[in-house]
């Protein structure tokens, strides 16, 4: 008994410190911009967000089966998000601070339906159909947003069905390759594959692409198998590199951003101005310059935390990106069941990989794509989806919690473990 | 304020900011570190974590833990590796269910016997249930507190009974009975466990080879692992 109340105060204070820590971010943060403007609004940002955050760990943490440390990651890059948005646009930072805490909503109902649902059997062939309707509709009725057919409007509602089916993808091929069916599993993510390079939106294909072989190797071990998939995809590259204009537009924007400064090349150009301005320790909070950057709020998300906060700052932005992806290994390592761990491997590959091909293209290490940074850019499906992400990463974590009491239980030690998963 | 103080305290607040994530990732690092020494622990606490039981070799007695899902079959990678004359790399797969039992899904081509019958698409394996994999012949023990049926629920769920007689080698055989020691009515003696009221019969592993597990076998023995 002394042990299981030892272990709860240890891991509520270790939760209080990182929320403690969000809470003085934001709170300084909006302070800041309230002293640089005299915006109200601001201020009230500065308290209301930082309740928020001690409320979403209070209720969430402490009501629902979850990982805290996960969700304290997730809420600190969420307010990093916040911050950079509201401080260029207020408007845009009140719309991301209002999509976070429905994606809060969406995250509870995700981590409830992994935890709890036992049909797989039905839902995965439901959701794959499903999915792969969503996917058709922006090729059939959708309309073209930089050189992408990605897009489509419903009821009045703009969305993105490409980030809907990223959860789909993760559930579908985690569920056929737990059974066996690989070929199926491989139909599947084909499929997928084949709509998005009809939508033209290539970005989002390498993703799903790297989590399909992420999944597959993890289930099969198969090397033959990673090394026909590599060959496909390289195979899919050059044909997409001669095939699509706004591909080869781009390579040659990556490979020389300098050859037309003023036109093509400026949003690379600009982002990297903006980079070597912040240096190591940044310009400082509203003092920096990256909204001449076209689609600052969305691609180059993490150019202005460069920019604003400085190269360090950024460093241990990616740290903590690094941080939720080790979590979400270490949650698929303490799996019981083959679908549990194939989830988790999938959710952070999927953060993973996101990250890297945002992060290298403001980077100019790989050609920009138009893929938004999980949890801090700005827009509704994309934080929402980012959010149910980690949802089912919840769910896998509190399966493992489940687990745990269950084999103390079949031990005869008692309902609760020590461990924080 | 002027716009010299506010850049004057902007570039100040740099450093706060920095050192707040800093000292955000040097906190998540140390929870992920002692995180994983607690989960270390907690598993030697617990060495059959994810296991509900065993697979007892008849011939060589050897012992393979049981995973709540896994696979059976001789090649490396399978959870329990059965190395016998007619076992495939991969031979079937393996999953519990509570209530239920073990469900047997042989792999295409793939023979096994459960309790002596052919297992053609899937069946569930209860307490005590004898499989046949190969020229390998396997009885399932499971743990004491998990929720199984007491015997085989594959098909009419008449299983031949057995008795254990020491072996030449001088370690005890399990040996299927003569179908006259069932009685008229087999179902009604060979149902074991709970839910018949029936006496436990005595364990045929008992002293054999030690349990490497922490937690007792549902073979009528004690509790070992009691805290």
């Amino acid at each position: 008994m002394k042990h299981r109340s030892k272990g709860k105060r240890t891991r509520r204070t270790r939760t209080m410190g990182l929320t403690g820590l969000t809470m003085a971010f934001t709170f300084l943060c909006f302070l800041l911009l309230f002293v640089k403007t005299g915006d109200l609004t601001a201020a009230a940002m500065s308290v209301g967000l930082s309740a928020a955050v001690w409320l979403i760990t209070v209720v969430i943490g402490g009501r629902f089966p979850s990982d805290r440390l996960l969700l304290s990651l997730t809420m600190f890059l969420c307010c990093v998000g916040i911050v950079i948005l509201y401080r260029f646009d207020s408007g845009r930072g009140l719309t991301q601070s209002l999509n976070f805490l429905i994606g809060m909503g969406c995250m509870v109902i995700c981590i409830l339906f992994v935890r709890y649902a036992k049909k797989w059997g039905f839902f995965a062939p439901v959701i794959m159909a499903g999915s792969l309707a969503l996917l058709l509709l922006p090729v059939l009725f959708g309309h073209e947003t930089n050189g992408a057919k990605n897009w489509i409007s419903l009821a009045g509602v703009t969305f993105q069905p490409s980030e809907v089916v990223k959860l789909a993808l993760l559930c579908v091929l985690a569920y056929f390759l737990s059974r066996r069916k690989l070929i199926l599993s491989g139909i599947y993510a084909g499929c997928c594959l084949i709509i998005l390079m009809l939508q033209k939106d290539l970005g989002t294909a390498l993703i799903y692409y790297g989590v399909t072989l992420i999944m597959m190797y993890v289930s099969t071990g198969s090397v033959t198998l990673v090394g026909i998939g590599l060959a496909g995809g390289a195979g899919a590259a050059v044909f997409g590199y001669h095939e699509f204009a706004h591909v080869r537009r781009r390579v040659a924007i990556w490979l020389d951003p300098w050859a037309d400064p003023a036109g093509d090349g400026y949003q690379i150009v600009q982002g990297l101005i903006a980079m070597a301005n912040g240096g190591a320790w940044g310009t400082g909070l509203g003092l920096g310059n990256a909204s001449t950057i076209p689609y600052y709020y969305n691609d180059f998300a993490f150019t202005i935390i460069l920019n604003e906060f400085g190269g360090i700052f950024g460093l241990l932005v990616l740290g903590l990106y690094l941080a939720v992806v080790l979590r979400g290994l270490m949650i698929a390592h303490r799996a019981d069941t083959v679908f549990d761990t194939l989830l988790a491997v999938g959710c952070s590959a999927q953060i993973g990989l996101q990250t890297f091909v945002i992060v290298g293209g403001n980077i100019k290490l790989i050609p920009l794509t138009g893929v938004t940074l999980p949890l801090i850019s700005y827009g509704g499906t994309s934080l929402l989806s980012s959010l149910c992400v980690i949802g089912l990463l919840q769910g896998v974590a509190a399966r493992v919690q489940a687990g745990v009491r269950r084999d103390r239980t079949l031990a005869g030690l008692g309902g609760e473990g020590g461990a924080g998963v | 304020m002027s716009q010299e103080a506010f850049r004057l305290l902007s570039r100040a607040m740099r450093y706060v900011f920095v050192l707040i994530a800093a000292l955000y990732f040097l906190l998540t690092v140390l929870w992920m570190r002692r995180d994983q020494r607690q989960w270390k622990k907690e598993k030697k606490n617990l060495p059959d974590a994810g296991t509900v039981g065993e697979l007892v070799d008849e011939d060589s007695l050897k012992r393979y833990p049981v995973p709540r899902e896994g696979t059976i079959g001789s090649a490396r990678r399978c959870d329990i590796r059965v190395i016998g004359h007619g076992v495939k790399r991969l031979h079937a797969d393996i999953r519990f269910a509570d209530g239920k039992g073990l469900m047997i899904i042989p792999a295409r081509g793939a023979k096994i016997l459960l309790n002596g019958e052919p297992v053609s698409s899937r069946a569930c394996a209860g307490r005590d249930s004898r499989l046949k994999i190969g020229s390998a012949s396997l009885v399932l023990k499971l743990l004491k507190n998990v929720d199984a049926p007491a015997r085989g629920v594959f098909g009419d769920g008449y299983d031949p009974p057995a008795e254990v007689v020491p072996g030449a080698d001088g370690w005890a055989r399990v040996v299927p009975l003569p179908e006259k020691h069932a009685g008229e009515n087999p179902g009604e003696d060979w149902s074991w466990g709970d839910e018949f009221g029936a006496e436990e019969p005595e364990d045929p592993f008992r002293g054999v080879a030690p349990v490497p597990s922490g937690r007792a076998m549902d073979d009528g023995g004690e509790d070992e692992t009691q805290e």
